[in-house]
């Protein structure tokens, strides 16, 4: 007898089909009546869907269509949405890439996706070759982080509005600013907490017939114990990673902030049916745990109508419990009024922890030192910055329109330059916050100007004509001669095109050539971007490792790929220059 | 202790082969645990001649190598890849029947890393055909009617580059 | 010749693949002892294969495809299996039908041990259809669906298990029964049951995994609510029939076989609710016989049934709770009974005998307490509760609780003093061991300082202790006990001691240079004191002393050294401390003279008879410049002795007596002692020392308020009053009116003052 593929059991083929591609399943299918029926298993599309796409949008409740049996659930054509969804995402990448033209509504139409698109761009953000890999990480970076973004605020919207948001999620949220802490959902920074309870729990059989306040000290000593909390000695303590609730869960030494200490202890807490919150002490936020209606912390009955003394605890430093005396007494130092003492020593809303937290970003920002050489901090200053200015626009209070004002050009150039995909964040979310005062016009007059640049091809930049002369080209590195600084052509003009204001201010008439002369957009190797007067430039021709890894990532905002030979950036904006 | 089991082929064909090795088989290895060694020749009713000998001498020649991934029963890795090893690779170097002969063997046998292999390599004989190029290859006989096949065209149209 | 292979049957063929796998199954279950032969076993194996991977049989079942797309051949095969296994149970019940009690026991386990053996052969005989057509239908989601040998499983506990297992728990409880009634049982078979129903538990989630469920409930609980109706009524019956104690003797072993029983035959998951019941039922139900006979017991000693009452009692939740009520109230009489014994010999007992009696009690239910009760601390705090009481409040203390210090710390003077009886150092030692166990429970710790402090400096000043070593390994045991400031002055006083004997030594030296001859035939050999003021519970003489020229020429000479030395201080002499000999040369009716140990206001007396014979009273005082409250008692004795002779004969030494030098005086010893303590000073200095307690207290009070204010500043009135108590009451227990008058009288000092509210301030 001669074998033939079509004689192989039923479960073989089926183990086969497992190793294929879904579009090959799909070829296989159209062979004939006997493969059509093999590959239309509804094991085999379930597989494919769980093997393919790890994220799910939230609306397939996909969990749910894994629990049940599988016949109840159309598995290959979810499967076949999702993959016209990645190939739908993929062409708007790929289209976004060609031209610098209808970007915007193009990152909608990803971000529309919501979730069912981070495969897609997962895959995109990791390729290390091909023709545009460069902007294609970028790009895919970009709109990954700004899905991201899009599950952030709406949870400080939410407590905007005063609706419940634990704790947990808001802190979470910046996190979700942050691309190098590697959450891409708020239930991930949930879930590890969570796995922390169940450590604790296994360590800890005897919770049960614990008092309040040796649960809650055993908490505390157990967190430090095992490094979960509080700073390692000879870690600059104003380190920005140290303000990341996930960040610091995650990282080997969970160094981190007072603040955050105080959350992480809080969340545990609360899972073992302590009533613990964050209490806003300046300069240092405690925890404040309060014992159960009836009895005090050592877990006594009360009479009547008594109501048990709190404790305070400092999970950042230790294990011990701070005496309330001591911080009345620093209170009284400070020079706090009496309802301010309540004030500091009581629980604090959410929101302002969240409000705090985005001052800490601040504070470590602008307090770090800034060494180009350096130890580079494992988190994007740009995106951190970002995540405390939205963060501070939202929740700030209506009674304090000044705070608004005053964050609100920072807010919109860091999105105009790095965040431009996030338009729709900022229609959404800002503009509202404007309503009825002056900046409300100025905003949206803004957003308008960004589309309308937007939808408008770029003007074509020859060089003919009156730019002939224009010395170098889009994509060259050179070394500033007076800064030394490092950067990439992205741009020229033939001669200064920037306004009369900034010219005097820049002494532009002062130069040898003055302002006769090309200047060029640049991309500066500390992420700036500049504008140079030809005379200053002077090429460089590195080696690709020469360059910060920092600048190749930014590069793909303006260039497809790095040129070996020429040692020089392909341009990615021949729409604009095309003889660049 | 190297003990020596003889198989006997469907044509009658006897191998002999190290106790250790016949055991990579979950099929012999339960029998012999239920029956124990007799010292009789064993008889594989359903394999004949033709891969029998191969099956024997690959895994006399390979139990130097751990046997870790034929005991894992990981269906996340078993799909992961196509990628087969070198060894792997020359081993299924044959013509298509000989390779489906391994297969059936191999499944009638339980010898999960074998089958692993011989599914492996089929998969890869499809990868990156047209319907009709499967055909071809496999020699498949199309049995649907002119409209059939136009609607099942379009209903994996989603499939098409 | 080897069986030729079996023809195997035509895969696509239903019917005939069913009926050659029968056959097979058959042989297996059933006759499995002749033997199954290999080629046998891989037909059968390849039958199952073959009908599985057929592709005709796929033909056949088109029409199901067409809407479910892929299937799996295998469905027919184990739903025939399942009825199979079915029809072979139903025979198995019928024939289990025949049986009872062990028979049925035994019937079951011969069953159960055939079809399970056989479930692992027909498992692998079919693994083609578990490792394709069963997995398919788990990872679907189906329900009901299990590997082949769960099928066994599950086919057994529903076609069989749950018809029997009331009849076979019937049998197991029944041996179980008589195992307890001292019958001698097969308990293997009982094991095999358990081991059986454990296997029944599968779990309905995921059938690799086992559950305990079916177990507990066909097994556990009829077996625990048996075990609670057989000790009930066995506990009835005993508790009727025999004492208290036999039936504890009967719990006790009980209990054990019940716990040896679970590593017997049980499963270890029923140890901890058949120990529950066990206790429940043998113990708590009779818990309050138990407890009655607590007291009858302890009257009679009975250590052994005391241990053995304590073991069951300590079992049970809250059971040891009343007896220690009991016993606290047992020793606190038991000591009473025994302070009222040595009340009843009289006020002037020894104050050892009193120490012993509390000593007596104290041990006698310590070494009850280690032995009996396992040294619990709930108990040593009862015995400890008991000996405070019955130590501070009891019939000699009646009038006052300072009663206990003060006898405490006469009986350790009494030890140390020279002459004591405890002749061996280890035996003192241990002596003192005991004193501090008494002194552990006495509440008025200051008392007993005072007195001790009285009394040892008496020793020192005497000379009369009986070891330095002694002296130091008592004070340190008190500095242990209650701290450095409670025996600071005790050690300076012993410092004082050792300081004055380097000081005679050198003064020796300075005698030796500084004195001629002349100077060295008069002098006096002397020894000094140097006592500091602070330190030692001394008063200076009551009475002004003109001592006699000798002495006073050597107190001089030593005074003139020692300012030398330090210069500034002052020196008090406490004449009616010191003491000396003189000899009595005018005597003559002996050949060795007399000497007379006196002390220096008798030295005084005598030595102005050196120049006459005759003196009256008023000569002596006018000489001496002693009142008379201290030359009369000394006259006294010097009478008494028949030193000196009164005129008229037989008078009390009074303004109109005269004395004259008795020159036969007449003595047994050649050293006759003058100096003895007279009959009223030891009254007049116990109650000297109440006295100054009294006002001690107030100090410490007072200053214990003055402390605590200051560090505070701002307090609540009820909050300083606790505050005091827990500051004094490791020297004695404050009484809170007291606490108040010394609060109030620190306001009237401006010390404190009141605030509105209750509240007190300090003020700087």
């Amino acid at each position: 007898m001669v074998v033939s593929l079509g004689d192989l059991p039923e479960e073989i083929l089926h183990s086969i089909l497992c190793y294929l591609h879904p579009c090959s399943s799909a070829a296989l299918e159209q062979t004939s009546h006997r493969f059509k029926n093999v590959t239309n298993g509804p094991l085999l599309w379930r597989r494919y869907c769980e093997f393919y796409y790890k994220s799910w949008d939230r609306k397939h409740e996909i969990l749910q269509k894994l629990a049940v049996p599988v016949l109840s659930v159309d598995w290959k054509a979810l499967f076949v949405l999702r993959y016209q969804i990645d190939r739908s995402v993929t062409r708007l990448l790929d289209s976004i890439l060609a031209s610098q033209t209808g970007r915007i509504e193009k990152f909608r139409a990803v971000i529309d996706y919501g979730s069912d698109a981070k495969d897609t761009l997962l895959r995109h953000s990791r390729v290390e070759s091909g023709e545009d890999h460069l902007a294609r990480r970028y790009y895919a970076r970009a709109l990954l982080t700004c899905l991201h973004r899009s599950i952030a605020v709406p949870e400080w919207a939410k407590l905007r509005r005063g609706e419940p948001v634990s704790l947990e999620r808001a802190l979470g949220a910046f996190d979700l600013f942050i691309p190098e802490s590697g959450y891409g959902d708020l239930d991930e920074v949930k879930n590890t907490l969570t796995d922390l309870v169940a450590q604790f729990r296994a360590s800890h059989l005897d919770m049960g017939v614990l008092r309040p306040r040796d649960k809650a000290l055993s908490l505390a000593s157990w967190l430090r114990d095992n490094d979960l909390t509080g700073i390692e000695l000879g870690k600059e303590y104003h380190a920005l990673e140290h303000n990341f609730l996930g960040l610091a869960l995650k990282s080997p030494g969970h160094n981190s902030l007072p603040l955050i200490s105080a959350a992480i202890y809080c969340y545990v807490a609360q899972e073992i049916g302590l009533n613990a919150h964050p209490c806003g002490f300046p300069f240092h936020v405690h925890v404040i745990v309060t014992p159960p209606p009836g009895l005090d912390m050592n877990g006594d009955t009360l009479s009547g109508e008594d109501v048990g003394l709190p404790m305070y605890l400092d999970p950042f430093r230790g294990a011990r419990e701070t005496p309330v005396s001591d911080l009345r007494d620093q209170l009284i130092f400070l020079g706090a009024s009496a309802t301010e003492q309540t004030a500091f020593l009581g629980q604090s809303l959410t929101s302002e922890i969240v409000l705090r937290c985005s001052r800490n970003i601040w504070t470590s920002i602008h307090s770090a030192p800034h060494h180009p050489d350096g130890p580079v901090s494992s988190v994007d200053v740009v995106s951190a910055k970002y995540a405390s200015l939205w963060s501070s626009m939202l929740l700030s209070g209506d009674s304090r329109p000044m705070d608004l004002r005053h964050h609100l050009p920072l807010l919109m150039e860091l999105f105009a330059t790095d965040f431009p995909s996030d338009i729709f964040l900022v229609e959404q979310y800002i503009v509202p916050l404007f309503q009825g005062l002056f900046e409300h016009e100025h905003i949206l007059e803004s957003l308008h100007v960004m589309r309308a640049v937007d939808e408008i091809p770029k003007q074509v930049r020859r060089r003919s004509g009156e730019n002939k002369n224009i010395g170098y080209t889009v994509g060259q590195v050179f070394r500033h001669r007076r800064y030394h600084y490092r950067a990439i052509i992205t741009g020229w003009d033939s001669e200064c095109g920037a306004g009369e204001q900034w010219m005097r201010r820049m002494g532009i008439d002062r130069l040898q050539a003055g302002r006769h002369q090309s200047f060029y957009h640049v991309l500066v190797e500390d992420r700036s971007v500049r504008y140079v007067a030809e005379e200053n430039i002077e090429l460089i021709l590195p080696e690709l490792s020469d360059l910060p890894p920092g600048l190749l990532t930014i590069a793909g905002k303006h260039f497809k790929r790095w040129d070996e030979t020429a040692r020089a950036f392909v341009s990615n904006v021949r729409d604009e220059y095309p003889d660049d | 202790m190297s003990t020596q089991i003889t198989l006997t082929s469907s044509d009658g064909v006897d191998v002999s082969v190290d106790r250790a090795v016949a055991e990579r088989s979950v099929l012999i290895k339960n029998m012999l645990e239920d029956l124990g060694d007799s010292g009789e020749a064993i008889p594989i009713p359903n394999v004949s001649n033709r891969p029998f000998p191969c099956l024997g001498c690959v895994y006399y020649v390979r139990t130097s190598s751990p046997p870790s991934k034929s005991n894992g029963d990981d269906d996340d890795n078993r799909r992961k890849t196509t990628d087969i090893d070198e060894w792997d690779q020359k081993f299924m170097q044959v013509d298509q029947e000989m390779l489906f002969e391994i297969i059936l063997a191999a499944n009638y046998l339980d010898i999960k890393a074998l089958l692993d292999v011989g599914c492996k390599t089929v998969a890869n004989m499809i990868k990156g055909k047209s319907p009709e190029e499967i055909r071809k290859t496999f020699n498949i006989q199309n049995d649907f009617t002119p409209e059939e096949e136009d609607q099942i065209r379009r209903e994996n149209e989603w499939a098409e580059e | 010749m080897p069986p030729a292979m079996p023809q195997t049957p035509h895969k696509d063929d239903l019917e005939e693949t069913w009926s050659f796998l029968e056959a097979g199954i058959n042989s297996v279950m059933l006759k499995l002892e002749e033997g199954v032969d290999m080629k046998t076993y891989m037909a059968l194996y390849t039958a199952v294969h073959n009908f599985c991977t057929s592709q005709k049989a796929v033909a056949s079942n088109q029409g199901l495809q067409a809407h479910r797309g892929a299937h799996l051949l295998g469905e027919e095969l184990y739903k025939l299996l399942g009825e199979y296994l079915s029809r072979h149970l139903s025979v198995v019940f019928k024939e289990s039908q025949g049986h009872a009690e062990e028979a049925l026991l035994g019937f079951y386990i011969r069953e159960w041990t055939r079809f399970t053996t056989a479930a692992k052969y027909v498992n692998h005989l079919f693994s083609y259809l578990n490792r394709h057509w069963v997995k398919r239908e788990i990872d679907e989601g189906k329900k009901n669906v299990y590997d082949v040998y769960t099928l066994h499983l599950v086919k057994w506990k529903d076609d069989f298990f749950e018809k029997v297992h009331g009849k076979v728990m019937d049998a197991v409880l029944n041996l179980i029964e008589k195992q307890r009634n001292g019958e001698t049982i097969e308990q293997s078979q009982i094991k095999s049951i358990v081991d059986s129903f454990v296997s029944l538990g599968l779990d309905e989630n995921d059938s690799k995994k086992s559950t305990l469920e079916v177990y507990r409930q066909y097994f556990q609980r009829p077996f625990i609510d048996a075990t609670r109706t057989y000790y009930e009524n066995e506990s009835r019956q005993f508790v009727a029939e025999n004492s208290v104690v036999e039936y504890m003797k009967k719990a006790e072993a009980r209990l054990d076989e019940e716990k040896a029983r679970v590593g017997l035959y049980l499963h270890p998951d029923v140890a901890k609710s058949l120990t529950e019941t066990c206790l429940d039922v043998l113990v708590t139900a009779h818990s309050t016989l138990l407890r009655d006979e607590f007291q009858i017991l302890l009257d009679n000693e009975r250590q052994e049934d005391l241990a053995r009452m304590y073991r069951l009692l300590s079992r049970i939740k809250e059971g040891l709770d009343p007896l220690r009520t009991t016993f606290e109230n047992h020793v606190r009489r038991a000591g009473l009974a025994a302070v009222e014994k040595v009340a009843s010999e009289g006020d002037h007992f020894e104050p050892k005998l009193y120490v012993d009696a509390l000593l007596q009690v104290h041990t006698r239910y310590q070494n009850l307490v280690d032995d009996a009760f396992n040294g619990e601390s709930e108990f040593v705090r009862s015995l400890d509760n008991a000996c405070r009481e019955f130590v501070n409040r009891n019939r000699i203390c009646k009038a006052t609780t300072t009663k206990s210090p003060e006898l405490l710390a006469r009986y350790t003077d009494s030890l140390l003093k020279k002459g004591s009886k405890a002749a061996e150092e280890s035996e003192l030692e241990e002596m003192l061991v005991q004193i501090m166990t008494v002194f552990k429970y006495i509440e008025d710790k200051d008392v007993f300082q005072k007195f001790y402090s009285k009394m040892l400096a008496k020793r020192l000043v005497h000379v009369s202790s009986v070891s330095d070593d002694a002296e130091t390994s008592m004070i340190s045991k008190l500095k242990e006990a209650c701290g450095f400031e409670y025996t600071n002055k005790l050690q300076r006083m012993f410092q004082d001691i050792q300081i004055s004997k380097d000081l005679n030594a050198s003064y020796k030296d300075y005698q030796d240079k500084v004195l001629d001859d002349d100077d060295r035939k008069r002098m006096v050999d002397a020894h000094f004191q140097i006592l500091g003021t602070g330190f030692w519970p001394l008063n200076p003489p009551t009475s002004d002393f003109a001592a006699p020229v000798e002495i006073n020429k050597t107190a001089e000479r030593f005074q003139k050294f020692y300012f030398d030395k330090h210069n500034g201080r002052k020196l008090t002499w406490l004449w009616q401390l010191c003491k000396g000999e003189v000899k009595a040369n005018y005597i003559k009716n002996t050949k060795v003279p007399y000497t007379f140990q006196v002390s220096t206001y008798q030295m005084g007396i005598l030595l102005l008879f050196n120049e006459t014979d005759t003196l009256s009273y008023s000569d002596i005082q006018k000489a001496t410049t002693l009142v008379p409250e201290i030359l009369d008692p000394n006259l006294s004795i010097l009478l008494k002795a028949k030193v000196l002779l009164a005129s008229p004969e037989g008078a009390k030494p009074e303004p109109s007596t005269t004395f004259s030098l008795n020159y036969n005086f007449k003595n047994k010893k050649i050293k006759v002692n003058l100096n003895i303590q007279i009959k009223s000073e030891q009254k007049v200095e116990s109650d000297d020392t109440h006295k100054t307690i009294e006002e001690d207290r107030k100090l410490l009070l007072q200053s214990a308020i003055v402390r605590i204010m200051k560090s505070r500043k701002k307090m609540k009135h009820v909050q300083l009053v606790n505050e005091v108590i827990q500051q004094v009451k490791s020297r004695f227990p404050p009484k809170v009116p007291d606490i108040k008058k010394n609060i109030e009288a620190l306001m009237e000092k401006d010390y404190i003052e009141r605030l509105d509210g209750d509240e007190i301030s300090y003020i700087a």
